[in-house]
């Protein structure tokens, strides 16, 4: 008989509810955060710009 | 009244160059001809190149072109390394936040994968279980 591993999943809906909030929080996050490299690399390039003119 | 008009005519040409000088003298030019170095041109160790590859020019060769003062270098210097260290900060913040969001990639993924795999759970029967 061939040894088969197995992982116990807690599906519990309220769970999953608390874990699709915390998806949903962590990607507005992540997009904040994304706005905010854009405006710093742009700042940056803007530096870099003044410093070579 | 010949004399008053000259004199009118003095008084006005003097005001004139007065608001002219202070204005010609508030710039300074500084000739910049075979003091720019093409990265990799450099000549001696004086010459420096900021992490972020902006810095080329050779500045021994324009104070010593001019008559500038020893401070008004050191100033400038001074100047100089203040705005490189501000590019560094930069740009070590700007990798910082490229780390953070990766890590929060990989969580977020992370998490989907699990959340899709309670609700597989979810809506299957145990194989053990006999009905």
């Amino acid at each position: 008989m061939p040894q088969v591993s197995t992982t116990t999943i807690k599906a519990d809906p309220a769970l999953i509810a608390d874990e699709e909030k915390q998806i949903t929080e962590l990607e507005a996050a992540r997009e904040k955060m994304k706005t905010d490299l854009v405006k710093k690399e742009g700042r940056i390039g803007v530096v870099k710009e003044k410093d070579q003119g | 009244m010949k004399k008053l008009s000259g004199f009118l005519k003095a008084v006005i040409t003097a005001g004139i160059i007065a608001q002219i000088i202070p204005a010609a003298l508030s710039a300074i030019e500084i000739p910049l001809d075979g003091a720019v170095v093409a990265p990799g041109q450099a000549k001696d160790n004086n010459v420096k190149y900021s992490a972020a590859g902006i810095a080329y020019v050779d500045i021994e060769m324009i104070f010593n072109e001019h008559p500038m003062t020893a401070r008004l270098k050191h100033e400038f210097e001074a100047t100089v390394e203040v705005k490189k260290k501000e590019l560094s900060d930069m740009e070590s913040q700007i990798n910082d936040m490229k780390n953070v969001i990766i890590s929060t990639s990989t969580q977020i993924d992370k998490l989907k994968i699990h959340v899709e795999l309670m609700k597989t759970a979810l809506n299957t029967k145990p194989l053990n279980r006999r009905e």
